[in-house]
C-alpha cells in the first residue's frame, strides 16, 4: 500500500512537473534594444521600410525623420516561438545619414554606431557603399 | 463486526450496480462518428503520410479509426468532439481542396502545434502513446515542411511586376473609399503605419518579410513590462510583404500581402481569449474568412502561445 502511494504521488508529481514546459511567457527581447543614448533617433519617427541581407545573415528597419535617415541593424536567429521565422537578435549597427535636403542625394553626414552606441570608425569606401545602400531603400508599399 | 462487514458488503454490491446500470445507459447516447470520403487526400511522401496517420488521423481525416475503448461512454463523448471540431479545423482527407499555398501554411502550422506539445492532444496521446512523435520522426517532418519553403530568386520578374503594379496611381484611393470591415465587425484601422515597430520578422516559410507595429497602449506596456496580459486597448497590426531579392543577396520587401489586427479588450473578445482579431488581404484589404467564425482559426493558431497571452510576437525593449 504504502509503495502504492509512493508510487502514485512520484507520477502526480511528474505529470505537473512537465504540464506547461511548452508555454513561452511575455518575453521581451532584451538583446535587440536600442542603447538608451540611440533611442531618439526611432522613438516618434517614420518607418520606412524593412530589409534583410541573406549573406550576412542581418535583418533592418529604416526610419526617416528630422532630416535624419535612420537604419538599425541586426543579426537574425530563429524564432523560438515559430519554425518557419527569424527574428531580430541581437543589434549590430544604427546608421544614421542627415540630409539637409530630405529626399535629395546629398548626404551631409554619415554616422555608424555599434551595439553600445560607440561611435564606429570606417574608412571612406565603406562609407560610401553604406550611403549609396541606405539612400537606394526605398519606401514599403501601403495600400 | 461481521454485521457491520456484511453491510458494507451489500451497500458497494448497489452503488456498483447503479454505476454499472448508468454506464450501460451511457452507452444508449452514441453520436454517429462516420467516416466518409477522402478522395481529395493529402499527396506526400509515404514515410511523412506514415507520422500523420499514426498521429493526428483519428481527429484530422475522414478515416478514423476507433480502437474498442474509444467506443465506450462517457470517453467515447470526447473521442466524438474532438473528431468533429478537429476535422472541422483540419482535414487531410479533404487536403487537395485548399489551395496549394494554404496546403503549405497548415502543414507549417501543424508542425509548430506539435513543437509546441499542442497537438496531438494531450488528453488523446494519454491513452494513444503510440501518436506521440519521437524526436526522429519531428526531424523527418521538419525536414519536408523545409522542403516546401517559398524559394527566392534573385530578381524574380513576377514578382516585381506585382510591386510595381501595386505603385500605379489608383483610380479611387483609400482615402476616399469606405473602409473594409471583418466578419466580426472589426473596422480597417488604417493609421497603424504612423504606429511604433514593435518588431520584424523573416518568414522564410511562406516567402514574407513582416513588420509589426503597436499602438501607444502596446508601446507603454512594453516599457513598463505589462505585457502577460497585454492592457486593454493594446493593439498590433502586422503587415506582410512579398520578399524581392537582388543578386548581392539584398531583400526588400516587394508587394503588399496583407496587414492583420489583434485588439486587446478582456471583456467585448471574451469570446477568442481576449482579443478581437482581423486580417485584411491584398492592396484591395479584403477581409479574411466567410462568417464571423474565421477566428476559431486564428485562435487555434494562437493557442500554443497561451501562456504569453496568445502573442506570438516578442517586443523589442524600447
Ligand atoms: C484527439 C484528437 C486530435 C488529434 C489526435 C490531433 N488533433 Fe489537431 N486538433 C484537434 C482539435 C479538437 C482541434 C481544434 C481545437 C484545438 O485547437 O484544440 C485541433 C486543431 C489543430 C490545428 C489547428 C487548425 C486550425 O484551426 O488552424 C492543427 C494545425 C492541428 N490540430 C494539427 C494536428 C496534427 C499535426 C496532429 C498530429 C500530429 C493532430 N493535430 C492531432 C484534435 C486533434
Amino acid at each position: 500500500m504504502k509503495r502504492f502511494i509512493i508510487s502514485v504521488a512520484t507520477c502526480v508529481l511528474a505529470l505537473n512537473a512537465c504540464r506547461d514546459n511548452t508555454g513561452k511567457t511575455g518575453f521581451i527581447n532584451e538583446r535587440a534594444a536600442l542603447p538608451e543614448s540611440l533611442k531618439s533617433l526611432t522613438v516618434n519617427q517614420k518607418f520606412t521600410t524593412s530589409a534583410m541581407n541573406k549573406t550576412a545573415g542581418t535583418m533592418s528597419v529604416l526610419y526617416a525623420g528630422k532630416g535624419n535617415l535612420t537604419l538599425v541593424t541586426w543579426k537574425k536567429k530563429g524564432d523560438e516561438n515559430w519554425f518557419g521565422a527569424n527574428v531580430p537578435d541581437s543589434l549590430l549597427t544604427v546608421e544614421v545619414l542627415h540630409s539637409p535636403y530630405p529626399g535629395s542625394a546629398h548626404v551631409e553626414l554619415y554616422n555608424c554606431f555599434d551595439h553600445n552606441g560607440q561611435l564606429m570608425k570606417q574608412d571612406s569606401l565603406a562609407e560610401i557603399t553604406r550611403i549609396g545602400y541606405i539612400s537606394s531603400l526605398k519606401p514599403s508599399i501601403f495600400p | 463486526m461481521n454485521q457491520t462487514k456484511n453491510r458494507s458488503r451489500t451497500y458497494l454490491l448497489r452503488i456498483s450496480s447503479v454505476l454499472a446500470v448508468l454506464l450501460i445507459a451511457m452507452q444508449l447516447y452514441h453520436p454517429a462518428i462516420n467516416n466518409s470520403k477522402a478522395d481529395a487526400e493529402i499527396q506526400a511522401p509515404p514515410e511523412i503520410k506514415a507520422i500523420l496517420k499514426n498521429a493526428c488521423y483519428d481527429c484530422h481525416s475522414n478515416t478514423t479509426d476507433l480502437r474498442w475503448y474509444d467506443q465506450i461512454a462517457p470517453v467515447y463523448w470526447q473521442v466524438a468532439a474532438h473528431v468533429q471540431t478537429g476535422r472541422k479545423a483540419l482535414n487531410f482527407s479533404q487536403w487537395q481542396n485548399m489551395p496549394s499555398a494554404d496546403q503549405k501554411a497548415k502543414l507549417w502550422e501543424s508542425v509548430n502545434q506539435i513543437i509546441a506539445g499542442a497537438m496531438p492532444l494531450k488528453s488523446y496521446t494519454i491513452i494513444h502513446r503510440q501518436a506521440v512523435l519521437t524526436p526522429a520522426e519531428l526531424t523527418v517532418l521538419k525536414a519536408y515542411v523545409s522542403s516546401l519553403a517559398a524559394k527566392s530568386k534573385p530578381g524574380d520578374t513576377s514578382k516585381l511586376k506585382v510591386a510595381d503594379n501595386q505603385l500605379k496611381p489608383k483610380k479611387k484611393d483609400l482615402a476616399q473609399k469606405k473602409l473594409p470591415v471583418e466578419m466580426n465587425g472589426i473596422a480597417y484601422l488604417p493609421d497603424y503605419k504612423n504606429w511604433q515597430v514593435i518588431s520584424t520578422t523573416d518568414r522564410f516559410d511562406n516567402g514574407t518579410m513582416r513588420v509589426i507595429f503597436g499602438n501607444d497602449i502596446a508601446v507603454k506596456a512594453v516599457k513598463e513590462n505589462r505585457t502577460n496580459p497585454w492592457p486593454d486597448g493594446t493593439i498590433f497590426a502586422k503587415v506582410a510583404w512579398d520578399q524581392l531579392e537582388d543578386a548581392k543577396g539584398n531583400i526588400t520587401p516587394g508587394a503588399f500581402k496583407q496587414v492583420e489586427y489583434m485588439i486587446k479588450d478582456h471583456q467585448k473578445y471574451a469570446s477568442t481569449n481576449g482579443w478581437g482579431f482581423a486580417r485584411f488581404k491584398t492592396e484591395n484589404l479584403i477581409p479574411y474568412g466567410k462568417t464571423a467564425l474565421f477566428a476559431a482559426e486564428c485562435i487555434n493558431c494562437h493557442r500554443p502561445m497561451k501562456d504569453a497571452d496568445f502573442v506570438f510576437t516578442q517586443p523589442i525593449r524600447n
